[in-house]
């Protein structure tokens, strides 16, 4: 072949397959930098050949260093870190023009990153106002489309959230504030429902002894009425035994009388007897005589016996009269101890009456008492109550200033609104 | 994808595979890319701050890494085989290694790229570090 040695020919193939292995990547090493050609004009060509395979094998250094850096970088920035950019520059063209547009991509990312950052950061400093924005080439339904569409999502969550914050703060202030009112009304009220409370009780313990006195009192009553009724039985016997004795006196009264009669009979037949001795003594003359003064004597007597007589009849009539007379008293005495009897039995059912009275008072007493003490348990827990509900309140009021206070101090869209409707409203300082 | 088809206790790496790591100063690995992990058998926390020597086959002569760190350390780049070993197991694979010295806001550190060698290359290579203690 054009006059070269089969040597020679067999070395040039031998090099030409070596160059492309090389070239593409096929083999690391040039084998036949040290291999010399026979022929004249191959010997100008072999050290064309090895200054361009080592060019080329420089080049391919070149270029893998490039990509071993690229590799590192692009780790870094699959870890996050976007501040490094591919330095080495590739010898291939096409290398080349992907690192530069690989360090693009990483700039880009990272100022879009940043931007989120920052933005990131202002709301961490309680900013809420602002967001970040789409860019015109952003493609839609991208993740970056998604994530700003996202951050929009959420600055429009955070700013209700704080609206409604800062809103309900302020009404929670007011009502809370209302709700103390209430509870020192509450508060007072029981205070007061305390006193009138004591004072009941002490109107209570004073009609307790009333009432006991009462009870006492009727109860003396009712022992005084049963010795008034043993006393007026008493009486009535006693009035009857007068009675009694009033009759055995008329009895023998009549008994008297007769025996007066007797006595005036007799006396009249001895004054007759007498009479008739007179007569005889005198017949008798001076022997008679003696005898005619003891007629007389005895006429005397006789005419004495009678006036006695009458004097006892008088006198038994008198007895008799005064007699009648205390059976009258006697009778009378009985109607009228029959009549304190019935008044006694009437006194008895009023005693009873005020003593059953007396008891169902103190029934009542001891109701309206439980009642009362009840009342004060109550007012006491209320009062308890008032001030737990007051330390609540205080608390609520606490924690719903620091929630408006908290709001407040954030930046928001519609917070200036806000502030400015309810401070109207409630003239609550924010 | 594996990135080689063993070979009795050879690891014979694809022809696209592209194993790179990354020493400080003194040779402590500071990357490792995937290809570099998958052959080495180990992760990259497992090789991130050991010494390169982890990968060391008793089969390399040691006038061979004399040679690389001498040359490195005076700023050029190096190229050899080496032969390496595979982590806790008999395995081994070949490759064909460019080191870099790379100054980096003024730090120093070294770059490994590694292609696969081909056979007749590795048989030298064989040949060769027989020669060499
Ligand atoms: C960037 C770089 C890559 C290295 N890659 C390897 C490697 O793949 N295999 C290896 O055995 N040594 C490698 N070394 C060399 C080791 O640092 C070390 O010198 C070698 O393993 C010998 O170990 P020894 O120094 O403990 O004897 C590399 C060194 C550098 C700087």
């Amino acid at each position: 072949m054009f006059g070269i040695s089969s040597k020679d020919t067999q070395l040039l193939e031998n090099i030409i397959n070596e160059i492309f292995d090389i070239t593409t990547g096929k083999r690391n090493l040039f084998r036949y930098s040290k291999s010399e050609f026979s022929t004249n004009s191959l010997k100008k060509i072999k050290q064309i050949i090895d200054t361009r395979i080592q060019d080329s094998i420089k080049q391919n250094q070149t270029d893998m260093y490039a990509v071993a850096e690229s590799q590192r970088i692009i780790l870094r920035v699959k870890n996050g870190w976007y501040s490094e950019l591919i330095e080495p520059i590739p010898a291939s063209a096409e290398l080349n023009s992907f690192k530069i547009t690989l360090n693009d991509m990483i700039k880009v990312n990272q100022s879009r990153f940043d931007d989120m950052a920052t933005l990131l950061e202002t709301y961490a400093k309680n900013d809420y106002t602002s967001c970040i924005e789409l860019h015109q080439t952003d493609e839609a339904g991208g993740i970056l489309e998604r994530l700003i569409k996202g951050m929009h999502a959420m600055q429009n969550t955070i700013n209700t959230m704080l609206c409604n914050s800062l809103q309900n703060g302020i009404e929670l202030q007011n009502d809370a504030g209302n709700l103390k009112q209430a509870v020192e009304a509450l508060s007072t009220a029981s205070n007061q429902q305390a006193a009138s409370l004591e004072e009941t009780a002490g109107a209570m313990e004073e009609m307790t002894s009333n009432v006991q006195q009462n009870a006492q009192k009727a109860n003396d009553m009712a022992s005084m009425a049963a010795q008034t009724d043993a006393s007026a039985k008493e009486g009535a016997q006693l009035a009857q035994r007068t009675a009694t004795a009033m009759t055995e006196i008329q009895v023998a009264t009549d008994s008297i009388n007769n025996a007066v009669a007797i006595i005036e009979n007799i006396a009249f037949q001895t004054n007759i007897l007498s009479l008739n001795a007179a007569v005889e003594a005198a017949t008798a003359g001076d022997a008679g005589k003696g005898f005619a003064v003891v007629a007389q004597e005895v006429r005397n007597l006789a005419n004495r016996s009678a006036d006695a007589a009458k004097e006892i009849k008088a006198m038994a009539a008198q007895a008799a009269a005064k007699s009648n007379e205390g059976m009258n008293i006697a009778t009378e005495l009985t109607r009228g101890f029959e009549v304190i009897a019935g008044k006694i039995e009437q006194t008895t059912m009023l005693v009873q009456d005020v003593s059953n009275a007396s008891r169902e008072q103190m029934q009542g007493i001891g109701q309206i008492n439980t009642a009362v003490t009840q009342l004060d348990q109550m007012t006491q827990e209320n009062a308890k109550i008032a001030a737990e509900a007051d330390t609540i309140a205080n608390a609520t009021i606490e924690k719903a200033t620091a929630m408006v206070e908290d709001a407040a101090s954030k930046n928001f869209i519609g917070k200036e609104q806000i502030k400015g409707k309810l401070q109207h409203i409630c003239n609550t300082n924010v | 994808m594996s990135i080689y088809t063993s070979n009795g206790n050879e690891r014979v790496l694809s022809q696209e595979s592209f194993l790179v790591s990354e020493t400080d100063e003194k040779g402590i690995i500071i990357f490792a890319n995937d290809d570099f992990c998958q052959a080495a058998g180990y992760s990259v926390d497992e090789l991130i701050g050991k010494s390169h020597n982890i990968v060391r086959h008793p089969d390399m002569p040691k006038a061979a890494f004399k040679d690389l760190w001498e040359t490195i350390k005076r700023g050029e780049t190096w190229n050899g085989f080496v032969k390496n070993a595979v982590k806790n197991s008999s395995e081994y694979y070949w490759v064909y290694a460019t080191v870099f010295p790379v100054l980096r806001n003024g730090k120093r550190s070294y770059i490994s790229c590694r292609k696969k060698p081909v056979a007749d290359e590795i048989a030298s290579s064989i040949d060769l570090y027989k020669t060499l203690v």
